[in-house]
């Protein structure tokens, strides 16, 4: 066993360089290789990755004795107190992220090949997409936040190439511009809460500060602002409110990348890193609070939009906010575990879901609307039962992997009151955390079934002639990591079997080293469990009802004049616009900042103000310089004439008779500044000469 | 081989002098062999430097490679030349940046090649001299030399207002450097009474603290300030730079860029901060604020500006922002962070100017506007431009990053400055002038809006003046009016110890610069999206070809620069750690600062039996060494005004009859350095 740690440990570095050797050598060279061999190597690495990623997961499950393998390769940067080793540390909990993220990685990986197959630009395609692996597997693997960010930049720099891939057209290099924009703004917070940690708790170390935590050397308010900045880097990253407005726009890009980083991994590295930090904010009360709420109130406002999209990436957009909201809430209540566990199901059914999505566009020659849509369960059976089954699973069937890992975070919720955190989600916080989440999965199911509807049944397709003749299934490539993952989607929740129905929860229990025991109530409250749990698959049978009713068959006729009644339609037309957050930050801050920039700092103050005194200097000068030319005239009279006064006033200061005082020279007339520079100077005691 | 080793400053600095006048042998019409030979004395030059960084110690923290002549020893001006963990990299910077330019030339210079040529190289010498002298009469030369051929290479090879910009940008330096000697002058004489004259920096440093400047301290150090604040450039002293950036050629860029504005954050450090600490230290807020407002303001007037280069130029306004920041907190990891940042620039700003320089060649446009969807056409082009804007956006894993966050985490743990908030009636004067002045801006800018106002969205315009005015009368002005009434007025106005309380001015600073990395993204990746996505919306866009190979090894050193120098950062820190450990424990011991944090109590030196010295500073040296000229030595304009300046002096006795001992100079006075 000691033999095969220490190879394993040795080996982890290879787990994160792989897929950057992948990019190197696609990136430089892809375009001169042949094209299945740029395929061969970029899925290739991330394949032996997974496959080590494996390994070090039987190894740890092997021997519980031991918390982590860790690896150091190097002084990143060390200044003053600053100090960054490149250490990669592999235990539960990220043992567990790598998996998902090679595994679900490599599944996408395989899948782009038959998506990206007529695209020009393959070689970079997958150099950005081992890019983005790498940076993906360092954000898991690091054991400082420094190192983390690193990471955590890295993904963002690779979602900005990703979205906006194909270039030429302008919207799509927006979006991407925008993501990265928005991110930053999160990053802001997580360099404060670096800048915090490194001065009063003098390490970036999660290791250390994890110490320092038990140790009790890190205060409340410490922790607070920590978590509060860190938080705020969350929301940039995992598309929380209000900084979710870039996600919705990223699905420009290519599908499987929507699947593969916004949707299965990057964006749910927030919530890893919440729960990475979750020894932290365990003792922040207002910063978990601050994590339920935001993560409750994203979940059910981007549920709201998603129910009015007509783009089938939209919908899959905004139903991944709202997923992530779900994961927020679960983190806020201190249910990191469960966090965590609907994070891999989340993986598994949601890249099901785009890479289904991608396979429609593609049968329908890049089509996304999906009123052109209509009866594809007959043209693309294997992507309709694949996506039927993933849907089951987001909208929470009994026994499918949503529905386990959702059921786990309601009740986290219902019971945030009665556990470990009683005091802080006290006063029917926890009970309204419960009612929007259970509002959301309602939504949910009412927009995701009427997605399944408006593509896969309601009578005939509705695209055009030429569209419509085109339609195929996709090649197995594509279609076999949508068998799998809608497998997953199905048993998944087998990681984290509920003692309910006879599990033991074995995803909570292989964390709880690292994520700390659920804080759930003691004792048996299964009848307040079942009773949550009917609650909230009522309200999503209900949704389903709904849909099935409006869109089942066709498109039903009194949904349109529904939606053309007075109050009905203010509401429709606002959820279609998406509650307008776009256009409010356009004009509350886009535009002042730029106008502002542009106007009054640039042509007002530089150009004018700055600018304006620099020349006023010179100009003052070259008219003093006129002044002096009074003097130059080239008369000789004048030049005696000023010459006799100067040598006037000169010899009227030689042939005066000296006296003492007038040695004290120019000191003698101080402007009235200079003057209160010293104090009073005292009496000039013993100075020759000095008072006579 | 041991002659080279043993001047090998003097042969760094001056090999390029030497090249400058072989060059003018070379035939005026033909190009291609003066340009094959500067690049040659480049490379020779680099390949000096690069083994001064390899006889460089890191762990001994005084002067090395030291070399000292006589030069005018009745004066005490000597030729002394040296590097420590500041210069050594500038140095390397500056010979790393001069082939790489003297490359580029050939094909954006194609008049007057060698006296361009030429002009580089003597250049080069005077940066480098500045960068090694250890001699203030010698630093004041060298400063003054580099003015001459850039006036030039921007006067002469420049765009279409070109000798407006050169003739701002000469000016402005000018104005500086002038209150600089002065304050050299006034320094010299005022040290003169301990050993003579000297002009030798380690001798006026050492002297210093048995020299009473009084209040003269203050002034001597604005001077120096504004001097060195002008080449930076801080805000507001910045207005030359876009000009001369806008007008200058390529290669003028890249040396102004990557390494004249390094020579004013170098000498804030190395003079204006080290001769005067406490003057120094009852500033560093006053200039970390101006740094933190240069960072902000170059980052959101960079993000509006049509002109590629003139968007770079205030880019480079906002990056040094952050390393005077990292100055003016004086912590080991900003001082370190804003040593490396120097480096970063350099490459990073350098690489972008040159790839600017590239377009411009072929399309003789600098606007941003003319291009969109270069990426089609120019992919090779477009990686390294968006590698190199990434790494000036300072993204992690590449150069950029390491410096900031330095800079930022540093800056962050900087304490003991004080900030007397409201003090005094000083207060309210700085808050009355602020209003003042903001209400007068306003006012400006509402006229200057009334022009623009029909075309676009009144109302919008409406609100955003309202707000401004709002922000700047009720939140911006009172703070800056305390700030400034408590801190600018406040230390000319008072006894400079005056120590009283403690406030977080610089974690707060730090804060609010961190939102630089939010607008660096918006102002490179606004310009990126313009120049490079999209459609090709300008046919004459169409048929640009790529990165020729030359033009590809002009910029292969400087990406994989910036990538090694992300990746493996340590070995740079390595050379500048125990620098700035030195400078800023010793700053902060002399100026009466709270200790350093951060630092453990064993650090870097390697021999414990000398402890750290830089600069000719003696740790055990008291550092607030009470002045005492016993009783007859003390004239009363001396306590006063200090010390007055030697001619001065000498006019008194013959004036007053009976010469007060104090005017008794030492016999040393005229026997020249010691």
């Amino acid at each position: 066993m000691s033999f095969t740690a220490e190879t394993l440990t040795s080996l982890i570095p290879l787990v994160v360089l792989l897929p950057l050797f992948g990019a190197i050598a696609n990136g430089l060279f892809g375009h001169r290789l042949p094209r299945p061999f740029v395929s061969f190597v970029a899925c290739g690495v991330v394949f032996v990755s997974f496959l080590l990623s494996v390994w070090a997961f039987v190894a740890l499950h092997g021997d519980p004795s031991t918390t982590g393998l860790k690896n150091t390769l190097y002084t990143w940067f060390a200044s003053g107190n600053a100090r960054v080793e490149v250490t990669f540390l592999v235990d539960r909990l990220s043992s567990v992220m790598i998996l998902v993220v090679t595994g679900v990685g490599f599944l996408i990986h395989l899948y782009s090949v038959g998506y990206m197959a007529h695209d020009p630009s393959l070689a970079r395609y997958f150099a950005y997409l081992n890019l983005f692996t790498f940076a993906m597997l360092t954000l898991v693997l690091a054991d400082s936040l420094p190192l983390m960010f690193l990471g955590w930049e890295g993904v963002g720099l690779c979602s900005y190439l990703l979205i906006g891939f194909w270039f030429t057209e302008t919207e799509k290099a927006a979006a991407g511009k925008k993501a990265f924009v928005v991110n930053r703004i999160g990053d802001f917070g997580f360099l404060v809460a670096m800048m915090l940690l490194l001065r009063f708790a003098g390490t970036l170390n999660i290791d250390q500060i994890h110490k320092a935590v038990t140790a009790g050397s890190i205060s409340v308010a410490l922790a607070t602002g920590v978590c509060l900045m860190l938080f705020l880097g969350a929301t940039g990253k995992s598309a929380q409110l209000p900084l979710y407005v870039w996600l919705p726009d990223a699905m420009a890009g290519p599908t499987p990348v929507s699947a593969l980083i916004h949707a299965a991994t990057m964006v749910t590295a927030g919530v890893y890193m919440v729960a990475r930090m979750g020894f932290l904010f365990s003792i922040a009360p207002i910063a978990m609070l601050t994590v339920a709420l935001v993560g409750a109130a994203t979940a059910l406002f981007a549920a709201t939009i998603g129910t009015a999209q007509n783009d089938i990436k939209k919908v899959l957009a905004y139903s991944t906010v709202s997923q992530l909201g779900f994961m927020f809430i679960a983190a806020g209540v201190g249910a990191y575990a469960i966090a965590i566990f609907h994070l891999a199901t989340h993986a598994f059914f949601k890249a099901c879901l785009f890479l289904g999505s991608g396979s429609v566009i593609h049968g329908m020659s890049g089509e996304q609307d999906i009123r052109q849509m209509g009866g594809l369960r007959r043209k693309m059976p294997i992507t309709f039962w694949t996506f039927f089954l993933a849907t089951l699973a987001i909208t929470g069937f009994p026994l499918t992997a949503g529905f386990i890992s959702k059921d786990a975070i309601l009740w986290s919720a219902f019971a945030a009151d009665m556990g470990k955190f009683a005091d802080v989600f006290g006063g029917g916080t926890a009970k309204v955390l419960w009612t929007i989440g259970a509002l959301s999965a309602g939504c949910t199911a009412f927009y995701m079934w009427r997605l399944v509807y408006m593509t896969f049944f309601s009578g005939e397709l509705r695209a055009r002639p030429e569209v419509r003749d085109h339609v195929h299934e996709s090649p197995w490539t594509m279609t076999l990591p949508l068998g799998v993952l809608a497998l997953l989607s199905m048993v998944g929740g087998a990681l984290c079997w509920p003692p309910l129905f006879g599990g033991h929860e074995g995803l909570v229990e292989w964390l709880a080293p690292v994520l700390g025991h659920l804080p759930l109530p003691e004792g048996e409250h299964q009848g307040l469990e079942i009773g949550t749990m009917a609650a909230a698959f009522a309200l999503a049978l209900f949704g389903f009802a709904v849909a099935t009713v409006m869109y089942a068959r066709r498109i039903h006729p009194a949904v349109a004049t529904f939606i053309a009644e007075r109050p009905w339609r203010w509401l429709y037309l606002r959820l279609a616009g998406k509650w307008h957050v776009d256009e409010l930050y356009e004009t509350t801050v886009i535009q002042p900042l730029c106008w502002g920039s542009r106007v009054v700092l640039y042509e007002g103050l530089d150009k004018r103000v700055i600018d304006g005194s620099v020349n006023l200097v010179g100009w003052l000068s070259r008219k003093v310089g006129f002044l002096g030319q009074l003097f130059q005239s080239g008369n000789i009279q004048r030049y005696l004439a000023i010459f006799a006064v100067g040598v006037a006033i000169l010899l009227y200061g030689w042939l005066t008779p000296s006296r003492p005082t007038s040695i004290e020279p120019a000191p003698a007339k101080p402007t009235a500044a200079v003057q209160r520079l010293v104090p009073a100077a005292p009496a000039l005691p013993g100075i020759p000469g000095g008072g006579r | 081989m041991s002659f080279i080793s043993s001047h090998l400053l003097t042969f760094i600095v001056f090999l390029p002098l030497v090249g400058a006048v072989l060059a003018l042998a070379f035939p005026r019409e033909e190009h291609s062999g003066v340009r094959g030979f500067a690049i040659a004395v480049a490379v020779i030059d680099l390949v000096l430097a690069l083994w001064m960084w390899h006889l460089f110690v890191p762990a001994t923290t005084a002067m090395q490679l030291v070399e000292e002549v006589a030069w005018v020893p009745t004066l005490g001006i000597s030729y002394s030349v040296g590097v420590d963990g500041v210069s050594v990299l500038l140095v390397v910077l500056t010979t790393f940046l001069a082939p790489i330019v003297i490359l580029s030339t050939y094909s954006s210079v194609t008049e007057r090649a060698r006296e361009y040529i030429v002009c580089l190289l003597f250049l080069q010498t005077g940066m480098l001299g500045a960068f090694v002298a250890t001699d203030l009469f010698l630093f004041y030369v060298f400063w003054e030399v580099m003015l001459v051929p850039m006036y030039f290479l921007i006067g002469v090879w420049g765009g279409r207002r070109r000798i407006y910009a050169a003739l701002k940008f000469f000016l402005y330096t000018m104005a500086g450097s002038l209150l600089m000697l002065v304050a050299i002058l006034y320094l010299v004489f005022a040290v003169r009474a301990q050993g003579g004259m000297s002009f030798g920096f380690a001798e006026i440093v050492n002297r210093l603290p048995q020299t009473d400047l009084g209040g003269a301290e203050i002034w001597l150090f604005l001077a120096f300030a504004v001097a060195f604040a002008i080449k930076v450039p801080m805000f507001p002293f910045h207005t030359w730079l876009p000009d001369a950036h806008v007008e200058a050629p390529t290669g003028g860029s890249v040396i102004l860029a990557g390494v004249l504005l390094k020579l004013g954050t170098f000498g804030f450090l190395r003079y204006a901060m080290w001769l005067f600490p406490k003057a120094a230290a009852s500033f560093m807020p006053a200039l970390g604020l101006l740094a933190v407002i240069g960072i902000i303001y170059g980052a959101l007037v960079s993000m509006v500006q049509t002109d590629f280069k003139r968007l770079i130029a205030f880019s480079s306004v906002s990056h040094l922002g952050f390393v005077m920041l990292g100055i003016a907190a004086m912590t080991v990891t900003g001082l370190s962070g804003g040593i490396l940042q120097m480096v970063n620039h350099g490459i990073s700003t350098g690489a972008l100017f040159l790839l600017v320089g590239v377009i411009y060649e072929r399309r003789h446009t600098r606007l941003l506007d003319d291009f969109g969807g270069l990426a089609k056409v120019m992919p090779r082009y477009a990686a390294i431009f968006v590698l190199i804007a990434l790494s000036s956006a300072g993204l992690p894993g590449l150069n950029g990053f390491v410096g900031e966050f330095l800079i930022l985490m540093g800056t962050f743990q900087s304490e003991g400055t004080t900030l007397n908030i409201v003090t005094s009636d000083f207060a309210w004067a700085g808050i009355i002038a602020a209003e003042l002045v903001a209400l007068l801006a306003v006012v400006l800018i509402a006229a200057a809006v009334g022009r623009h106002l029909p075309r676009e969205q009144v109302w919008t315009k409406v609100a955003a003046i309202g707000l401004a005015l709002a922000l700047a009368l009720l939140f911006v002005a009172p703070p800056l009016g305390t700030f400034g009434g408590g801190l600018l007025v406040r230390p000319l106005a008072g006894p400079l110890n005056d120590t009283a309380k403690f406030t977080e001015v610089f974690a707060l600073l730090a804060v609010i610069a961190a939102t630089g990395v939010i607008f660096a993204a918006v102002y490179l990746l606004v310009a990126t999206q313009r120049v490079f996505f999209g459609p090709l919306t300008h046919p004459e866009n169409e048929k640009l070809v790529d990165l020729s190979p030359r033009e590809t090894l002009v910029l292969a050193p400087l990406v994989l620069v910036a990538v090694l120098m992300g990746v493996f950062p340590q070995p740079f820190l390595e050379t500048i750690n125990p620098a700035a450990t030195a400078y800023a424990t010793q700053f902060r011991a002399r100026a009466n600062l709270k200790a350093v944090p951060g630092v453990t109590p064993a650090p870097v030196t390697g021999t414990e039996a000398t402890p750290p010295r830089i600069l000719g500073v003696m740790p055990e040296s008291p550092p607030t060494a009470p002045v005492d000229n016993s009783g007859e030595r003390r004239l009363p304009w001396n306590r006063k005004f200090g010390r007055l300046p030697g001619p001065l002096e000498k006019l008194v006795p013959m004036r007053a009859k009976n010469p007060t001992p104090a005017l008794d100079a030492p016999a040393a006075d005229k026997g020249g350095r010691p």
